[in-house]
């Protein structure tokens, strides 16, 4: 009984001795938020986590482009996306799709709240550090705007802190806080950035401009885009070959000088830009691979329209190619003529390995939103309106951009003809780059449904124009009412 | 040494005082009480007390002799001379005139006690005496050796049979002979005179003397207070099965086995009364030999399990604390007898073949519905009149896959001991192709139990099991349109060949509608590899001390450890890797376990007392690595050289480690062999909790009344057992991954300029500090019955269990910037009832036994946080949401999405609109189905005439539904262009506009949601096995036995599920709530099998 009492005691000693340290969970292999925001080092850390979802495969690494495009009056989705270019609201597959990009958008704002709140604690070079907070706010301010864009008012998360249950805001509150965000980047962004990638204060300001051009609050779009003009930081990478374009979008581009902003990728890391998968076929040569997601037909009037001169076009649009393997060359099929191809890479070899960067904002956008917005504000098209919207159309055309050429220059254009070329050379220029639809919607629903009625033959319905707010969102966000439901879902 | 036997002494007088011993209930022994005349005792002296004498029987056998004053004088001095006689034969030389009985108890203890007047002994032993003999054969007519056989009223006149199993016993004409062996029936038989007598002994199954394995102990089944099921090695090898969890299936109440996938090496999914958590696992806790581990047990070869016991109520449960909610499988490998040296060979080979195919278009139905929707589309034909003519039936792409495949096991097992060395060697290999091409599974296995008693007092016990397994795995289960190989087959055009005519992989995307995912399935089998080569060691050291009778302690520390290495290589041929891709990924598992028991054990008058008190610790470190590349300029290095990819992948790795510290109780009393009595407790502190919730106390409690032992039942024959039996208790369950409670930060790397950056930032899942454990309260009544000398037997069980602080990975609103948080959300409960009945039907030559268990569990979520509902993971395409709901009141995971209203003028499909607001949206949902059963049951025979022996075994599930995701992709009315089931030709046309027609308008515009149209009732009975066996005749005693044997598994189904089988679950091993999803599985095979089975 001695003994037992003992060796009672022994196992009690061994057991409580043991266990408080013994329990403590230190994870060696991962950091926590407990032991990290400390340092310069970290704050840029935490800074550049915000572009990861940007540059997923779900975002603008391929599905919002490929989402939006199939919307548009010069591109058809194939397969899952065929749906899509039905009018008829999201179906299933892609109401997923969707949902991903909400995802991946709230997520990037998430971590910009998270650098907000963090790095202003860090003892750091004060200046630096306002950079940093800019270009969280710069990234904020982007994934809201697309959120607004194609969602309408949503939940406004201001602070990683924010109740779960939060109501959607109205679209004008939403902007007003973009607004914010970005002018709070002109303040302190650099007007270089340190390395390609990062924003700058041209791209705050172009980014706001379109803000301002998609509230349709003309002065404002004119006057900053005007400012960026005037600053002569971004200029058009002049082309004189089709092949010239290359320079702008080609995969071996780090930058170039009409390279505002931009999400890169690299052919190393499995960090490569996996769209070109899917906008080119399988066997092609400027993708190891393809799903041919989308597109084009010639039925479609800006295809059908397009002049033979403009470089672009063959830049963009292919009928047929050169089979990787076989050497031959394959006709696309009938039904569906045209491919495009101003995203290719012919050194990739994995789905993931292609170098090509998403541009997101160039000096096109800037002239193009110039042109416009002059244009609208000031009663029909200036000189300096002619000649924003000229630079981008002589580009295209192969010419000296800053020389007036006749022969290619539009001229003689109202109010409304004006637009109406700004928002074709915008089809063109920005063609596969995830503008189109957003564009069109700026000019109202009864337009849109014009303008796809008259290319596609399709009814626009009521449901396509604003994507459902995910089921996830609504089952767990209780400050949401069936009600708040986009229309159509 | 004095003081030392000073106390033995002490302790013999304290029993002296009308108290006996029976000791040491806690052995991990499982092997027959040993018999008397196994032992020989040689021993010569003139003059002996019989003090010395017992010391010397039990220095010379192992067994200590007990007794008390009033039986024997042991001062009392004999002389004796003893040459190797059996101890038996001793025993009764020295107490024949002293009117003294003795008997074994424990395998350890002679109990010598005073022969009560009753038995009549005197009046006949004073009879006429005549010499018997007698063979004693088993039921298979092979001689029984070691079969006990004793005259009625006069325990001490005895002996036993010899290897031949022949006997010879003095007896009185009318005396009773009473044969016993363990395992099987006790027979009686008068010896009316007669010389020479026969007996066949027939099996016992549920006898109450079998010893059950628990949790850190074993128990009389007699004694059992809680709900135990044994599963028996002739069950668990009664059929083909890749690892001791297959062979659960259908053979215990309680126990539900879902194979997630008929894949070779496929996880399966076992539940144990119902599913408790939302996360993580469900799974039981495995233990093998005393060692729990923390995965399955994928090592063991199913033929070197003795048998498995399942504990299902808490009482059972609660020793194993924080991993014991989910219940717990015991699993005992087969050790060695004493004096039994056995080599045993069982082999098998056999083949398997898909059970059933999919009735899918041909060629030229697959070309006119694609024309039909260029037509509703308003598209141009997609094939010409002649194109359609000259196309006949085409491919069949799903025989292109499959194929007759071989399976085959050979083990091979030699134990036996001697009276101080025990030993059990094993090997066995285990290769089974899988019916998909280029799928397989194989296993070699050595393992070895050795254990030896180094003193009377200490013990040491090695047991070790190595194992290495391959699997080859194609890329399969949870793809859609054609990007795993049943899909793919299921998918491709049946107007394109498997070869084009250069004899390369065809082409599976020619047409504009074709699926961009498809692959050609023969080159995505053939041209992927994905292979993972595992190596497992566990193994365990136990030392047990004795300090006095009755006080044991064990100490026992083990290893589980396990690495693999996954080599992946997917070659230029695959389309969707024109540059090959190939990946390299290493994970290692240490476990580590130490385990300090100490158990007493005391009898005295009624009473009998057993405590366990101990102390374990357990670690486990878990790491992965892995890199990978692509663009390779060939595909002969496939993943052997990374560096000669073009594309190097970020390479990954990570660590995982946790502790559990844990100190148990228990105590079982029983008074007066009547009311049994069992209480535990066990404290557990696991690393994976935050800081304040590490500790868990998890107690239970249990009573049992054996009836049987009551006087009001002793004289009702008909009753051979009646017990009943109540148990409460509370487990727990850590279902959380390591780290869950911290806010921990994942990288994520980008490209700036033309470099790779880092980011660090939260995951997907949002941190929570307060987790806590998840506990699950478990009450439990039942009863085992006993009929006509235990011919039927029946145990039926209720339980309700009620789990609390539910963890789950709960969606976030995602605009949180999470998708995901891991939350204690609340409550759910489970009850249900089983019954087990078991009964001897025939007995003599034409045998037949059956058994019948039944087992219907009723889950309902009671409580959730916030009252929101969760769901489970996500499908794909078409269909990329969850159709698992967890809501409040209903069951976990039931199906929820629209009711389908027909088809409109377009021939779309309507949806009803339930809340009658003019919309079609999300809340118009509802509940469609039920995954869960609501019963399900096994139904064995075992029928024997003369040499042939015959098993029938039945399995069934009833009222579990299922979600056939695979219509969304074969029968959506070629939306995407997919191949599709013959029955959509009964679609809607514009020609006949049927608004009830079964599938929406061909067109692309067809789109589907998650509706009541995938859900199918998935019920079925299947044979799952039947199996002839032959026990060949033996002229020759070399070869103790030998049985030929053919087996067929899976021949019959009876079901009204439309896919390939109903026993399916393709996403439950990822995600425990999404139930009843059949999303491209693995079909299951149809196996035919031949044997032998030879022991010598």
């Amino acid at each position: 009984m001695e003994k037992m009492k003992k060796l009672l005691y022994i196992f009690s000693i061994i057991l409580f001795a043991a266990c408080s340290k013994t329990l403590e969970e230190v994870p060696i292999d991962r950091l926590s938020e407990e032991n990290f925001y400390q340092t310069a080092q970290d704050a840029e850390t935490a800074v550049n986590a915000i572009y990861a979802p940007f540059r997923e495969l779900g975002y603008y690494g391929g599905f919002y482009m490929l989402l939006t495009e199939a919307c548009s009056d010069y591109a058809n989705g194939r397969g899952s996306f065929g749906p899509v270019s039905e009018y008829n609201g999201l179906d299933g597959a892609n109401i997923g799709r969707a949902e991903t990009i909400w995802r991946f958008a709230y997520q990037s704002i998430l971590r910009a709240n998270i650098v907000l709140e963090r790095v202003p604690a860090i003892n750091m070079d004060e200046n630096k550090k306002n950079q940093i907070l800019a270009e969280a706010r710069f990234l904020r301010a982007l994934a809201y705007f697309d959120l607004v864009r194609n969602w309408g008012g949503v939940p406004l998360r201001q602070s990683s802190n924010d109740p779960t249950d939060l109501p959607r805001s109205t679209e004008q509150e939403v902007y007003d806080f973009i607004i914010a965000d970005l002018n709070t980047g002109i303040a302190n962004l650099p007007a270089v950035a340190t390395i390609p990638g990062r924003p700058t204060v041209g791209a705050a300001k172009t980014l706001l401009a379109y803000v301002y051009l998609t509230l349709a609050n003309w002065e404002q779009a004119r006057n900053l885009a005007k400012e960026v003009m005037d600053e002569g930081t971004y200029q058009l990478v002049p082309v004189s070959t089709v092949n010239d374009f290359e320079k702008v979008f080609g995969a071996d581009v780090v930058t170039s000088a009409e390279d505002i902003f931009s999400f890169k990728y690299s052919s190393s890391g499995g960090l490569g830009f996996q769209y070109l998968v899917y906008i080119h076929g399988e066997n092609t040569l400027y993708a190891p691979f393809g799903f041919r997601t989308i597109y084009a037909r010639e039925t479609f009037p800006l295809i059908a329209n397009w002049s033979d001169r403009d470089l672009r076009k063959e830049f963009n649009l292919y009928d047929s190619y050169i089979h990787r393997s076989t050497g031959a060359l394959v006709q696309l099929p009938g039904n569906e003529p045209y491919q495009f191809r101003k995203f290719k890479d012919l050194a990739s070899v994995a789905v993931d390995a292609s170098a090509n960067d998403m541009p997101v904002l160039r000096y096109a956008d800037v002239l193009l939103i110039y042109a416009e917005a002059a244009n609208q504000l000031e009663g029909g098209p200036s000189a300096e309106a002619y000649e924003a919207l000229n630079k981008v159309k002589r580009r295209a055309y192969g010419v000296d951009v800053n020389t007036p050429n006749p022969q290619v220059d539009w001229a003689g254009l109202n109010q409304q003809s004006f637009r109406d070329a700004v928002f074709q050379e915008r089809a063109y220029e920005f063609m596969v780059e995830g503008k189109r639809w957003n564009d069109l919607k700026r000019l109202g629903r009864d337009q849109v449904r014009a303008v796809i009625q008259s290319a596609k033959g399709k009814a626009v319905s009521d449901s396509h124009f604003l994507w459902p707010i995910p089921k996830v969102e609504m089952d767990n966000n209780n400050a949401l009412n069936p009600s708040d439901q986009n229309p159509g879902y | 040494m004095y003081q030392k036997k000073n106390q033995f002494n002490r302790f013999c007088r304290s029993i002296a005082k009308g108290l006996l011993i029976a000791g040491l209930l806690f052995q991990m022994e499982l092997f027959a009480t040993p018999l008397l005349a196994q032992y020989r005792v040689s021993i010569k002296k003139e003059s002996i007390s019989l003090t010395d004498l017992f010391n010397t029987i039990r220095k010379q056998t192992g067994l200590t002799v007990f007794y008390s004053e009033e039986v024997l004088n042991d001062k009392e001095r004999v002389s004796v001379n003893f040459n190797n006689l059996p101890l038996d034969a001793v025993l009764e030389n020295l107490f024949k005139d002293r009117g003294i009985q003795y008997e074994i108890r424990r395998n350890k203890v002679i109990v010598l006690e005073k022969q009560s007047s009753a038995n009549g002994l005197m009046a006949t032993s004073k009879q006429e005496q005549n010499t018997v003999k007698g063979k004693v054969l088993d039921e298979k007519g092979q001689a029984l050796p070691g079969v006990s056989v004793r005259t009625k009223g006069s325990p001490s006149t005895g002996t036993s049979t010899d290897s031949d199993g022949n006997f010879v016993i003095s007896a009185a004409s009318n005396a009773t002979l009473i044969f016993s062996y363990t395992g099987y029936a006790t027979q009686e038989i008068n010896v009316a005179g007669k010389s020479t007598i026969g007996v066949t002994m027939t099996p016992r199954e549920a006898a109450l003397d079998e010893v059950v394995v628990v949790g850190y102990g074993t128990v009389r089944k007699g004694d059992l207070t809680g709900s135990v099921s044994s599963v028996k090695s002739e069950d668990i090898t009664a059929l083909p099965s890749t690892n001791a969890m297959q062979s659960l299936t259908g053979r215990s109440a309680g126990v539900q086995v879902v194979q997630s996938s008929g894949a070779p090496g496929a996880s399966m999914n076992i539940r144990i009364r119902g599913g408790n958590s939302l996360l993580g696992s469900n799974e039981p806790l495995y233990v093998v030999d005393g060692f729990a581990l923390s995965g399955s047990p994928t090592i063991l070869d199913p033929s070197d399990i003795e048998s498995m016991e399942v504990l299902k109520d808490a009482s059972a449960t609660a020793i194993y604390g924080s991993r014991g909610a989910n219940g717990v499988v015991i699993i005992t490998t087969k050790s060695g007898k004493r004096d039994v040296n056995q080599v045993t060979l069982n082999s098998y080979v056999g083949f398997q073949n898909v059970v059933k195919k999919i009735d899918l278009l041909n060629a030229r139905q697959f070309a006119e519905i694609a024309n039909e929707r260029a037509r509703n589309d308003n598209a141009a034909p997609y094939f010409t009149q002649e194109q359609i003519n000259s196309f006949g039936e085409g491919t069949d792409w799903q025989d292109a896959i499959f194929r007759t495949a071989p399976i085959q096991n050979h083990s091979l097992n030699i134990a036996g001991g001697n009276d101080r060395t025990r030993y059990s060697v094993s090997g066995s290999y285990f290769g089974q192709d899988g019916i998909v091409i280029n799928s397989g599974y194989k296993r070699g296995s050595l393992r070895s139990n050795l254990e030896q008693e180094v003193s009377d007092k200490f013990k040491v016990n090695l047991s070790t099991i190595l194992s290495r397994t391959i699997n080859n795995a194609i890329t399969n289960d949870n793809q859609s349109r054609g990007s795993g190989v049943v899909s793919a087959a299921l998918v491709a055009p049946p107007t394109v060949p498997v070869y084009d005519e250069n004899g390369n992989y065809s082409n599976v995307v020619p047409y504009s509608f074709s699926s961009n995912a498809a692959e050609n399935p023969v080159a995505l089998a053939k041209e992927r590899v994905d292979r993972t080569t595992g190596s497992g060691v566990l193994a365990n050291l136990g030392l047990q001390y004795t300090f006095i009778e009755g006080l044991t302690l064990k100490v026992s520390a083990g290893v589980d450890y396990a690495n693999s290495k996954r080599d992946y290589y997917s070659s230029r041929l695959i389309r969707s890797t024109p540059a090959g891709n190939a990946s390299t990924n290493y994970f290692t598992r240490t476990n580590f376990l130490n385990e300090n028991i100490l158990n007493y054990a005391k009898t005295f008058n009624d009473h009998s007392l057993d405590l366990m008190a101990g102390v374990t610790y357990q670690s486990e470190v878990a790491s992965t690595n892995s890199s990978g590349a692509s663009g390779f300029i060939s595909d002969i290095l496939q993943n052997n050289n990374l560096g000669s990819g073009t594309v190097i992948a970020t390479p990954t790795s990570g660590i995982d480690e946790w502790k559990l510290i844990s100190g148990l109780f228990r105590a079982n009393y029983v008074y007066k062999n009547k009311y049994l009595l069992t209480a535990s407790i066990r404290a557990d502190g696991s690393s994976r909790f935050g800081a304040g919730s590490q500790w868990g106390y998890f107690p239970s409690a249990a009573f049992g009344w054996r009836l049987k032992e009551e006087e009001f039942l002793s004289d009702v024959n008909s009753i051979s057992n009646l017990k009943l039996r109540a148990s409460w208790g509370q487990s727990g369950n850590t279902a959380i991954s390591p780290y869950g409670s911290l806010n921990v930060l994942s990288d994520f790397n980008i490209i700036l300029g033309d470099a790779l950056n880092t980011g660090f930032a939260p995951g997907n899942t949002r941190p929570n500090p307060d987790l806590k454990w998840e506990t699950t309260t478990q009450s439990n009544i039942g009863f085992d019955l006993g009929l006509f000398d235990e011919r039927l037997r029946l145990t039926v069980d209720y339980y309700i269990k009620n789990t609390k602080d539910l963890l789950a990975n709960v969606p976030q609103a995602t605009s949180t910037g999470y998708q995901n948080q891991m939350q204690n959300i609340g409550r759910i409960r489970n009850k249900g009832l089983e019954f087990e009945l078991g009964g001897d039907i025939s007995r003599g030559t034409f045998k037949w036994d059956a058994s019948v268990n039944f087992s219907a569990n009723r889950n309902k979520v009671i409580e959730l946080a916030n009252h929101a509902d969760v769901f489970g993971s996500g499908l794909s395409i078409p269909l990329s949401i969850s159709p698992n709901l967890i809501r409040e009141g209903y069951p976990v995971g039931v199906f929820y999405g629209f009711l389908e209203d027909g088809l409109n003028e377009q021939g779309r499909i309507q949806y009803k609109d339930l809340d009658g607001n003019g919309v079609i949206n999300n809340e118009d949902r509802t509940i469609l189905g039920d995954p869960n059963p609501d019963f399900i049951f096994g139904f064995n025979n075992n029928l024997s005439y003369k040499n042939f022996s015959l098993n029938i075994f039945i399995q069934g599930v009833q009222g579990a539904d299922l979600f056939n995701f695979n219509l969304s992709n074969q029968a959506n009315s070629f939306n995407f262009g997919e191949n599709q089931i013959a029955d959509i030709l009964n679609r809607w046309t514009p020609e006949n506009p049927n608004p009830n027609a079964p599938y929406p308008a061909i067109s692309v515009g067809s789109s589907f949601r998650e509706s009541n149209r995938f859900i199918e009732d998935g019920s079925f009975i299947r044979f799952k096995n039947i199996r002839l066996a032959y026990d060949v005749p033996l002229k020759s005693s070399k070869i103790k036995s030998l049985q030929l044997y053919v087996s067929g598994q899976n021949l019959i189904t009876i079901t009204d599920y439309s896919w390939y089988d109903p026993e399916v679950s393709s996403r439950t091993a990822n995600s425990p709530t999404t139930l009843g999803i059949d999303q491209t599985s693995y079909p299951v095979a149809k196996t035919y099998t031949m044997g032998v089975k030879v022991s010598f």
